[in-house]
Protein backbone atom coordinates (compact mmCIF):
# COMPACT_ATOMS: atom_id res chain seq x y z
CA UNK A 1 0.00 0.00 0.00
CA UNK A 2 1.37 3.78 -0.61
CA UNK A 3 2.10 5.30 2.08
CA UNK A 4 -0.01 7.91 3.76
CA UNK A 5 1.15 11.95 3.06
CA UNK A 6 -0.09 15.33 3.76
CA UNK A 7 0.77 17.60 1.63
CA UNK A 8 3.54 15.34 0.66
CA UNK A 9 5.23 14.86 4.00
CA UNK A 10 5.23 11.44 4.86
CA UNK A 11 2.91 10.73 7.75
CA UNK A 12 5.07 9.27 10.04
CA UNK A 13 7.05 12.04 9.86
CA UNK A 14 4.66 14.33 11.01
CA UNK A 15 4.74 14.15 15.22
CA UNK A 16 0.88 15.17 15.72
CA UNK A 17 -1.57 13.29 17.68
CA UNK A 18 -3.35 13.40 21.07
CA UNK A 19 -1.75 12.52 24.08
CA UNK A 20 -4.33 11.62 27.07
CA UNK A 21 -3.86 12.52 30.68
CA UNK A 22 -4.27 9.16 32.28
CA UNK A 23 -5.15 10.82 35.56
CA UNK A 24 -8.03 12.61 33.97
CA UNK A 25 -9.10 9.69 32.00
CA UNK A 26 -12.35 7.75 32.79
CA UNK A 27 -12.66 5.20 30.29
CA UNK A 28 -15.83 6.64 29.15
CA UNK A 29 -15.16 5.76 25.29
CA UNK A 30 -16.44 9.72 24.03
CA UNK A 31 -13.03 9.85 22.02
CA UNK A 32 -13.46 6.79 20.98
CA UNK A 33 -17.24 7.56 19.50
CA UNK A 34 -15.92 10.82 17.54
CA UNK A 35 -12.66 9.54 15.99
CA UNK A 36 -13.15 7.29 12.88
CA UNK A 37 -9.82 6.30 12.69
CA UNK A 38 -8.89 3.56 15.10
CA UNK A 39 -6.57 5.91 17.04
CA UNK A 40 -7.73 5.26 20.39
CA UNK A 41 -8.30 2.21 21.95
CA UNK A 42 -9.67 1.06 25.11
CA UNK A 43 -7.29 -0.73 28.00
CA UNK A 44 -10.03 -2.53 29.80
CA UNK A 45 -8.14 -3.60 32.51
CA UNK A 46 -7.54 -0.05 33.64
CA UNK A 47 -10.50 1.57 32.28
CA UNK A 48 -8.26 4.10 30.64
CA UNK A 49 -8.28 5.11 26.87
CA UNK A 50 -4.56 4.61 25.50
CA UNK A 51 -3.74 6.17 21.78
CA UNK A 52 -3.03 2.85 19.78
CA UNK A 53 -2.44 4.12 16.20
CA UNK A 54 -0.86 7.72 16.79
CA UNK A 55 -0.64 8.21 13.03
CA UNK A 56 -3.93 7.28 12.08
CA UNK A 57 -4.94 10.99 13.65
CA UNK A 58 -5.54 13.22 11.07
CA UNK A 59 -3.22 16.01 10.84
CA UNK A 60 -4.46 19.24 12.63
CA UNK A 61 -7.59 17.17 13.95
CA UNK A 62 -8.37 17.47 17.57
CA UNK A 63 -11.80 17.58 17.75
CA UNK A 64 -12.09 14.44 19.78
CA UNK A 65 -10.37 17.15 22.63
CA UNK A 66 -13.58 19.17 22.77
CA UNK A 67 -15.95 15.91 23.30
CA UNK A 68 -13.73 14.67 26.07
CA UNK A 69 -16.32 15.16 29.50
CA UNK A 70 -12.74 15.69 31.10
CA UNK A 71 -10.80 17.45 29.24
CA UNK A 72 -7.94 14.42 29.35
CA UNK A 73 -6.86 14.66 25.99
CA UNK A 74 -4.09 17.37 24.96
CA UNK A 75 -2.79 18.50 21.29
CA UNK A 76 0.27 20.50 20.22
CA UNK A 77 -0.73 23.72 19.67
CA UNK A 78 -2.00 24.05 16.80
CA UNK A 79 -0.14 27.61 15.79
CA UNK A 80 3.10 26.22 16.77
CA UNK A 81 2.19 23.02 14.58
CA UNK A 82 1.69 25.07 11.55
CA UNK A 83 5.53 26.16 11.54
CA UNK A 84 6.53 22.98 11.81
CA UNK A 85 4.20 22.04 9.09
CA UNK A 86 6.22 24.96 6.93
CA UNK A 87 9.59 23.46 7.95
CA UNK A 88 8.96 19.96 7.17
CA UNK A 89 7.47 21.28 3.70
CA UNK A 90 10.45 23.78 3.23
CA UNK A 91 12.93 20.66 4.02
CA UNK A 92 11.00 18.45 1.66
CA UNK A 93 11.37 21.06 -1.18
CA UNK A 94 15.23 21.90 -0.52
CA UNK A 95 15.39 17.83 -0.51
CA UNK A 96 13.50 17.81 -4.01
CA UNK A 97 15.41 20.20 -5.76
CA UNK A 98 18.85 19.46 -4.42
CA UNK A 99 18.28 15.97 -6.25
CA UNK A 100 16.62 17.33 -8.96
CA UNK A 101 20.07 19.58 -9.54
CA UNK A 102 22.60 16.90 -8.40
CA UNK A 103 24.49 15.41 -11.87
CA UNK A 104 22.09 12.04 -12.78
CA UNK A 105 24.08 8.73 -13.04
CA UNK A 106 24.90 7.57 -16.56
CA UNK B 1 -39.36 11.50 4.87
CA UNK B 2 -42.13 13.53 4.58
CA UNK B 3 -43.27 15.07 1.20
CA UNK B 4 -41.59 18.52 2.66
CA UNK B 5 -38.36 17.29 2.70
CA UNK B 6 -38.56 15.02 -0.61
CA UNK B 7 -39.95 18.67 -2.13
CA UNK B 8 -36.82 20.86 -1.03
CA UNK B 9 -34.07 21.30 -3.05
CA UNK B 10 -30.73 19.34 -2.73
CA UNK B 11 -27.26 20.14 -2.55
CA UNK B 12 -23.90 17.71 -2.13
CA UNK B 13 -21.46 19.05 0.46
CA UNK B 14 -18.51 16.87 0.64
CA UNK B 15 -16.06 16.84 3.73
CA UNK B 16 -12.87 14.83 2.32
CA UNK B 17 -11.58 14.82 6.17
CA UNK B 18 -8.18 16.09 4.89
CA UNK B 19 -8.31 14.10 1.79
CA UNK B 20 -5.83 11.30 3.97
CA UNK B 21 -8.31 10.16 6.10
CA UNK B 22 -7.51 6.73 6.93
CA UNK B 23 -11.10 5.67 6.79
CA UNK B 24 -11.44 7.12 3.18
CA UNK B 25 -8.61 5.63 1.40
CA UNK B 26 -10.54 3.50 -1.04
CA UNK B 27 -12.11 7.06 -2.40
CA UNK B 28 -11.07 8.68 -5.29
CA UNK B 29 -13.04 11.95 -4.63
CA UNK B 30 -12.06 13.79 -7.62
CA UNK B 31 -13.70 10.62 -10.02
CA UNK B 32 -16.80 10.88 -7.32
CA UNK B 33 -17.43 14.72 -7.49
CA UNK B 34 -17.27 14.69 -11.40
CA UNK B 35 -19.52 11.02 -11.54
CA UNK B 36 -22.02 13.09 -9.37
CA UNK B 37 -21.74 16.08 -11.81
CA UNK B 38 -21.74 13.80 -14.79
CA UNK B 39 -24.80 11.46 -13.73
CA UNK B 40 -26.51 13.04 -10.87
CA UNK B 41 -26.04 17.07 -11.42
CA UNK B 42 -29.79 17.46 -12.82
CA UNK B 43 -31.34 16.70 -9.23
CA UNK B 44 -28.87 19.11 -7.75
CA UNK B 45 -28.72 22.43 -6.74
CA UNK B 46 -25.07 22.56 -6.51
CA UNK B 47 -22.40 20.87 -4.34
CA UNK B 48 -19.05 21.30 -2.82
CA UNK B 49 -16.38 19.83 -1.59
CA UNK B 50 -14.41 21.01 1.52
CA UNK B 51 -11.41 19.34 3.19
CA UNK B 52 -12.92 20.18 7.11
CA UNK B 53 -16.23 21.00 7.43
CA UNK B 54 -15.82 20.28 11.23
CA UNK B 55 -12.92 23.59 11.35
CA UNK B 56 -14.14 26.89 11.75
CA UNK B 57 -13.29 27.79 8.25
CA UNK B 58 -15.72 24.41 7.31
CA UNK B 59 -18.15 26.27 9.51
CA UNK B 60 -17.49 29.27 7.99
CA UNK B 61 -18.00 27.85 4.61
CA UNK B 62 -21.55 26.53 5.79
CA UNK B 63 -22.59 29.35 7.43
CA UNK B 64 -22.43 30.90 4.14
CA UNK B 65 -24.28 28.01 2.06
CA UNK B 66 -26.69 26.60 4.07
CA UNK B 67 -29.92 27.76 4.13
CA UNK B 68 -33.35 26.49 4.82
CA UNK B 69 -35.18 26.33 1.65
CA UNK B 70 -32.79 23.34 0.78
CA UNK B 71 -31.90 19.62 1.67
CA UNK B 72 -28.10 18.79 2.43
CA UNK B 73 -26.50 15.82 1.86
CA UNK B 74 -23.14 15.49 3.56
CA UNK B 75 -21.09 12.49 2.28
CA UNK B 76 -18.27 12.60 4.92
CA UNK B 77 -17.34 10.78 8.11
CA UNK B 78 -19.69 7.52 9.45
CA UNK B 79 -23.34 9.34 10.18
CA UNK B 80 -23.04 8.97 14.07
CA UNK B 81 -19.39 11.20 13.91
CA UNK B 82 -21.30 13.28 11.37
CA UNK B 83 -24.04 14.27 14.10
CA UNK B 84 -21.13 15.38 16.41
CA UNK B 85 -19.02 17.12 13.72
CA UNK B 86 -21.18 19.04 12.07
CA UNK B 87 -23.34 20.16 14.88
CA UNK B 88 -21.53 23.47 14.53
CA UNK B 89 -22.03 24.15 11.38
CA UNK B 90 -25.33 23.89 11.05
CA UNK B 91 -25.75 25.95 14.59
CA UNK B 92 -23.96 28.56 13.00
CA UNK B 93 -25.79 28.78 9.39
CA UNK B 94 -29.09 28.82 11.98
CA UNK B 95 -30.17 25.71 9.77
CA UNK B 96 -31.47 22.65 11.78
CA UNK B 97 -30.34 18.95 11.46
CA UNK B 98 -32.90 17.58 11.16
CA UNK B 99 -34.63 15.31 8.20
CA UNK B 100 -35.42 18.23 6.19
CA UNK B 101 -32.46 19.69 6.29
CA UNK B 102 -29.83 17.01 6.55
CA UNK B 103 -28.90 13.53 4.89
CA UNK B 104 -25.66 12.21 6.16
CA UNK B 105 -23.73 10.31 4.00
CA UNK B 106 -21.50 8.33 5.66
CA UNK B 107 -18.25 7.64 3.10
CA UNK B 108 -16.10 5.93 5.98
CA UNK B 109 -14.58 2.49 5.32
CA UNK B 110 -16.60 2.79 1.92
CA UNK B 111 -15.59 2.83 -1.55
CA UNK B 112 -16.16 5.46 -4.25
CA UNK B 113 -18.79 3.56 -6.54
CA UNK B 114 -20.38 2.92 -2.73
CA UNK B 115 -20.61 6.34 -1.65
CA UNK B 116 -21.60 7.53 -5.43
CA UNK B 117 -24.34 4.84 -4.70
CA UNK B 118 -25.38 6.07 -1.40
CA UNK B 119 -25.37 9.77 -2.57
CA UNK B 120 -28.11 8.76 -5.39
CA UNK B 121 -30.09 6.60 -2.78
CA UNK B 122 -30.31 9.91 -0.78
CA UNK B 123 -31.51 11.96 -3.84
CA UNK B 124 -34.21 9.75 -4.66
CA UNK B 125 -35.10 10.14 -1.07
CA UNK B 126 -34.16 6.23 -0.22
CA UNK B 127 -33.10 5.68 2.90
CA UNK B 128 -29.59 4.38 3.28
CA UNK B 129 -28.53 1.03 3.59
CA UNK B 130 -27.49 -0.11 6.98
CA UNK B 131 -23.30 0.10 7.89
CA UNK B 132 -22.01 -2.68 8.43
CA UNK B 133 -21.13 -2.97 12.12
CA UNK B 134 -17.47 -1.98 13.01
CA UNK B 135 -14.85 -4.00 13.45
CA UNK B 136 -13.72 -4.50 17.33
CA UNK B 137 -10.81 -2.06 17.45
CA UNK B 138 -7.49 -3.40 18.08
CA UNK B 139 -6.07 -3.74 21.74
CA UNK B 140 -3.33 -2.15 22.53
CA UNK B 141 -0.23 -3.68 23.34
CA UNK B 142 0.42 -5.88 26.67
CA UNK B 143 -3.65 -7.10 26.28
CA UNK B 144 -4.82 -10.30 24.68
Amino acid sequence: MKARAYLGIPRDLIPWSPRIDSDRCIGCGECLNTCPNNVFVLNEAENKMTVANPTNCVVLCDKCAGFCPEEAIEFPNKDEFKKVLQRLLQELREKAGSEASSPQPK
Amino acid sequence: MNESANSKRKAVLFCTCSGICPSMTQIDFWALAERVRLELGDQIEFMALHPRLCEEDGERMMRQILSDKIQFITPACAEKKQEKLLRDGFAKAGVPMDKEHWIPVGMAKETTDTVFNRIKLALAGQPQPASPPAPPPPKPEGQS
